[in-house]
C-alpha cells in the first residue's frame, strides 16, 4: 500500500538520467547487472527514508532492460509498480508492444508484469512479449502468403544495400524450391533506410516469379529478438540471443508458411554472421525442440576478384564514391539508387 | 450509537486494496483522493472510488472519502463523485477555519439536491492538520450538524509547530490532542487520533493507542490493515466492565418493565449517562 | 465521446486491470482481452467493457484490456478513465444508478 513510507517512483531520462547514472550503475552492479547503453529511460524507485535506489527498470525503445529490485523490497509489490510505470511510459511514448530477455528462472517475475514467454530455452533464457496478440496477428497476416509445394525455401537478409551476392543467393534458392520467402530485416540500424532497402530487394528479384518478399517484423532479427546483431563488436555476440532468434523462426514463422529450408551464404569474413550461421544450424535443425526441424543450406558466396561480394564491400566503396567498382557487384537498380544516395541523404537531413 | 474506533486509509488509486479491504472489518474506511494519489491519477482514482462505492462492497462499514483541499482544482469534482456515489462522510483535509466548511456545505447541498439525496445526509469529518486548525477547532467542530467527528493529523501539524515526532511520551502532540478532543466533546461529536506511520512497530502503535484511549479518543486513523485488530483489541472493555454494564442494562430494562421512573442497582441510583456508557461498553464488547 | 488519441488507465497489479484505448481506423469496437481468468470470466469481462463504453458513448475504438483478476467495478472504472483520457476530456460524469 502507499503510505508516506513507501518508495518514491520516478521516471528519468535525458539530463536527469545522466545525473543519476552513477547511482544506477552502482545499484545494478549489486544485482550483477550492467547499465545497458541503449537504455534512454529509467523508472527508478527511491527509498523514502534515505533516498537510495531500491529498484529500477530501463527502456531501450520498446525493450525492457536492466530490471533490478533491492532484496529487502522483493515480494513487496514494488516490482509491479515499477513494471506498471515502465509499460505506461512506453505506451505513452507510442509503443504498443514490449519485449524482454530474462534468465529462465526470473521469467515468473515478468509473468507477473503481464509478459508471456514466446521462446523459452529451459534453464537458460526466456524471451517474453507483453502483447502476444501481436505475434498471432503477424502470423495470421503472414499465413495469407502461404504457398504449397514440395520444397519451400526462405532467405533472411539485411540487404544494406542489395548486391549481386543477395541476388545470387535468392536465385539459387529459387532454382531448388517451388517457392522462396524472402524476409528483410526491419530495423533501421543500417546505412540505407528500411523502405529503400525493401524497394531495392523487390526491384532486384522482380524477374523471379516464385519469390515472395516479406516486410520485416519484430520477430526476425530485430533489436528485440537479437540485440547483439546490431552491435559493432562481434565478440559481444552470445549464443543465447542467436538461439532465440532461430527458435522464433522455427517455432512460429516456418510452420506458418510451411518452410522446409533456410538458405544462407557461406561466411568467410564477418565473424558475427559466421557465428550466427553455426548457431542457426544448431537451433533450426539439430536442437531437440517441439517443432519441426528446418534444414539450413549454405550456398558458397559469389566472388569477385580475390574476395566475395558483400554489402560491407559496397558500403566501403560508396564512402570513396567509387562507382566504377560498385557497378561490378550490384544490380543496375541498386547502382542508380546509390548514385543519388548522398544527395538524398542531404535532402532528408534538410 | 456508532463505533468509530478505526478509520482505515485506502489510497484511492489502489484497485487491490479498494477491492479487498472490507474483509478486515474496520469501523470506517477512508478512500483517499488527496495525498496518496498523484496529480496525474486524480481522475482515475475518482472513477475507481466512485465505482467501488456503487458496488456496495463495504456494507456495514462507514464509508468516508477524503477529498482534495478547497485550495486545489480537484475538490468540487471529488465532492460531486463522492455524493453521487453514495458516500456517508466527506473528510475535509487541512481544515483551518469555519468558512472552508461552509464552502463544502454549500456545495454539498447543491449536489444532494441535484442527485436526489436528502439535504444534510452527507456528513463531514474535519481533519485538523495545523496550529491554526487546532486553535479554531472549537468553532469548526460545532459549525454544522453535518459534522460527525474531527480528526487530528500529525504530520503537517508537527511541521507547522517546528517540531517532529518523538518516541515515548510524545509531548509534541499533547496540546493538540487535548484541544481537538475538547472541541469534539464540547460539540458532542467523535474524535480520531493521528495515524501511526511505522506499520512494523506494533509496540509503538499500541503505546500510542493507549494514550489516545485514555485521553478519550473514539479511535485512530489507520494506515495498515494489520493495525485494525490490534486497535479493536485494545479498545475492548475488560470483563468486569462488561459484567457491570450488563447489570446496568438489565436494571434499566427491569425498571422500564415495572414502569419505574428511577433505575437503581444494588441500592444505588443510576443516572442516564451511566446507562449510556453501559450501552457503549456492550457495543464495544460485541465488536471486539 | 470520440476517441482522438491513445488513453490508458489502471496498473499491472493484482486485482487491477490495465486498459489502453486508441482510435480505430475502422468503424466499431475492437476488443483484445488478456486475462488470467479468461476461461471462467472472459465473456463477462468483455460484456462489462462493451457496456461501459456504450454508457460513455464510445462507438469506434481499439481497446486492449489486460486483466489481473479485477472486480467488475474496477474494470468499469478503468475503462471509463481510459476512455475519458483518450477522448481528451478532463471532467468525468458521475452517473447515479437509476
Amino acid at each position: 500500500m502507499i503510505t508516506r513510507g513507501d518508495p518514491r517512483i520516478d521516471v528519468v531520462d535525458g539530463e536527469r538520467l545522466e545525473s543519476v547514472r552513477p547511482q544506477l550503475e552502482a545499484f545494478l552492479s549489486t544485482n550483477h547487472l550492467k547499465l545497458d547503453s541503449g537504455v534512454n529511460t529509467f523508472v527508478v524507485a527511491y527509498d523514502h527514508g534515505d533516498g537510495r535506489i531500491v529498484g529500477c527498470a530501463g527502456l531501450d525503445r520498446n525493450i525492457v532492460k536492466c530490471v533490478g529490485v533491492d532484496e529487502s523490497f522483493r515480494g513487496s509489490g514494488l516490482s509491479l509498480k515499477i513494471g506498471t510505470e515502465v509499460v505506461k511510459f512506453g505506451l505513452g511514448d507510442g509503443y504498443d508492444d514490449f519485449f524482454l530477455y530474462t534468465k529462465y528462472e526470473n521469467s515468473r517475475l515478468f509473468r507477473g508484469w503481464g509478459f508471456s514467454p514466446i521462446i523459452e530455452i529451459p534453464e537458460q533464457v526466456s524471451f517474453m512479449e507483453f502483447n502476444p496478440a501481436r505475434l498471432s496477428s503477424y502470423l495470421a497476416k503472414l499465413s495469407l502468403e502461404k504457398k504449397s509445394g514440395s520444397r519451400i525455401g526462405s532467405v533472411v537478409m539485411n540487404a544494406n544495400p542489395f548486391t549481386n551476392g543477395h541476388r545470387y543467393l535468392v536465385e539459387q534458392a529459387s532454382k531448388e524450391c517451388d517457392w522462396v520467402h524472402v524476409f528483410l530485416v526491419k530495423e533501421n540500424a543500417s546505412l540505407i533506410p528500411y523502405d529503400d532497402r525493401l524497394m531495392l530487394v523487390r526491384a532486384g528479384i522482380s524477374d523471379l516469379p516464385n519469390v515472395i518478399v516479406h516486410a520485416g517484423s519484430n520477430y526476425i532479427i530485430s533489436r528485440a529478438t537479437f540485440p547483439q546483431y546490431f552491435l559493432k563488436n562481434a565478440a559481444e555476440i552470445n549464443e543465447q540471443a542467436s538461439a532465440v532468434d532461430a527458435l522464433l523462426f522455427r517455432k512460429y514463422i516456418a510452420p506458418t508458411l510451411d518452410i522446409d529450408v533456410r538458405y544462407v551464404g557461406t561466411e568467410p569474413i564477418d565473424k558475427t554472421t559466421a557465428m550466427y550461421n553455426r548457431v542457426l544450424m544448431k537451433y533450426l535443425y539439430t536442437y531437440p525442440y517441439d517443432s519441426r526441424p528446418i534444414k539450413l543450406k549454405e550456398i558458397k558466396r559469389l566472388e569477385y576478384g580475390d574476395t566475395i561480394v558483400s554489402a560491407t564491400a559496397v558500403r566501403a566503396l560508396l564512402s570513396k564514391r567509387n562507382f566504377d567498382e560498385i557497378k561490378k557487384i550490384v544490380p543496375e537498380t541498386t547502382l542508380s539508387f546509390l548514385r543519388n544516395f548522398d544527395t538524398l541523404r542531404e535532402d532528408r537531413a534538410a | 450509537m456508532k463505533l468509530r474506533r478505526s478509520m482505515m486509509f485506502i489510497p484511492g488509486d489502489n484497485a487491490g486494496m479498494l477491492s479487498n479491504s472490507y474483509i478486515y472489518k474496520p469501523d470506517s474506511v477512508m478512500f483517499d483522493l488527496e495525498d496518496a494519489v498523484s496529480l496525474t491519477e486524480k481522475d482515475s482514482a475518482r472513477l475507481l472510488v466512485f465505482n467501488t462505492l456503487k458496488a456496495n462492497l463495504y456494507t456495514g462499514i462507514e464509508t468516508v472519502v477524503r477529498i482534495n483541499g478547497v485550495e486545489t482544482p480537484f475538490w468540487e469534482q471529488d465532492l460531486d463523485m463522492a455524493v453521487r456515489g453514495g458516500v456517508e462522510v466527506i473528510r475535509l483535509p487541512k481544515t483551518e477555519n469555519v468558512s472552508e466548511v461552509r464552502e463544502i456545505e454549500k456545495k454539498l447541498e447543491i449536489i444532494e439536491k441535484n442527485c436526489g439525496r436528502n439535504v444534510g445526509e452527507t456528513k463531514i469529518i474535519a481533519a485538523i492538520e495545523s496550529a491554526i486548525g487546532v486553535v479554531n477547532s472549537v468553532a469548526i467542530a460545532a459549525c454544522t450538524p453535518r459534522m460527525v467527528a474531527i480528526a487530528l493529523a500529525g504530520f503537517d501539524y508537527l511541521v507547522d509547530m517546528q517540531t517532529s515526532r518523538s518516541s515515548g511520551s510524545e509531548p509534541e502532540l499533547f496540546y493538540a490532542r487535548a484541544a481537538v478532543l475538547h472541541a469534539a466533546r464540547a460539540a458532542k461529536i467523535d474524535a480520531f487520533d493521528v495515524a501511526y506511520g511505522d506499520v512494523n512497530d506494533e509496540e509503538g502503535f499500541l503505546r500510542e493507542v493507549k494514550i489516545a484511549k485514555n485521553l478519550g479518543f473514539n479511535g485512530k486513523s489507520l494506515i495498515h490493515p494489520r493495525q485494525i485488530e490490534l486497535l479493536h483489541k485494545a479498545y475492548a472493555p475488560p470483563k468486569e466492565a462488561v459484567d457491570h454494564a450488563e447489570k446496568v442494562i438489565q436494571a434499566a430494562k427491569d425498571a422500564r418493565e415495572k414502569g419505574l421512573g428511577v433505575v437503581s442497582l444494588d441500592g444505588k441510583m443510576i443516572d442516564p449517562p451511566v446507562i449510556h456508557e453501559a450501552e457503549r461498553v456492550l457495543l464495544l464488547a460485541q465488536n471486539s | 465521446m470520440k476517441i482522438i488519441k491513445k488513453g490508458m488507465a489502471g496498473t499491472l497489479e493484482s486485482s487491477d486491470v490495465l486498459v489502453v484505448i486508441s482510435p480505430n481506423n475502422d468503424i466499431g469496437l475492437k476488443l483484445v482481452l488478456q486475462s488470467k481468468v479468461e476461461k471462467q470470466f472472459g465473456s463477462a469481462i468483455r460484456m462489462c467493457v462493451k457496456n461501459t463504453l456504450a454508457m460513455c458513448g464510445v462507438s469506434d475504438a481499439v481497446i486492449e484490456v489486460r486483466d489481473q483478476g479485477a472486480l467488475e467495478c474496477v474494470i468499469k472504472a478503468r475503462v471509463e478513465a481510459a476512455a475519458y483520457r483518450a477522448a481528451g476530456e478532463t471532467n468525468s460524469r458521475f452517473e447515479v444508478p437509476s
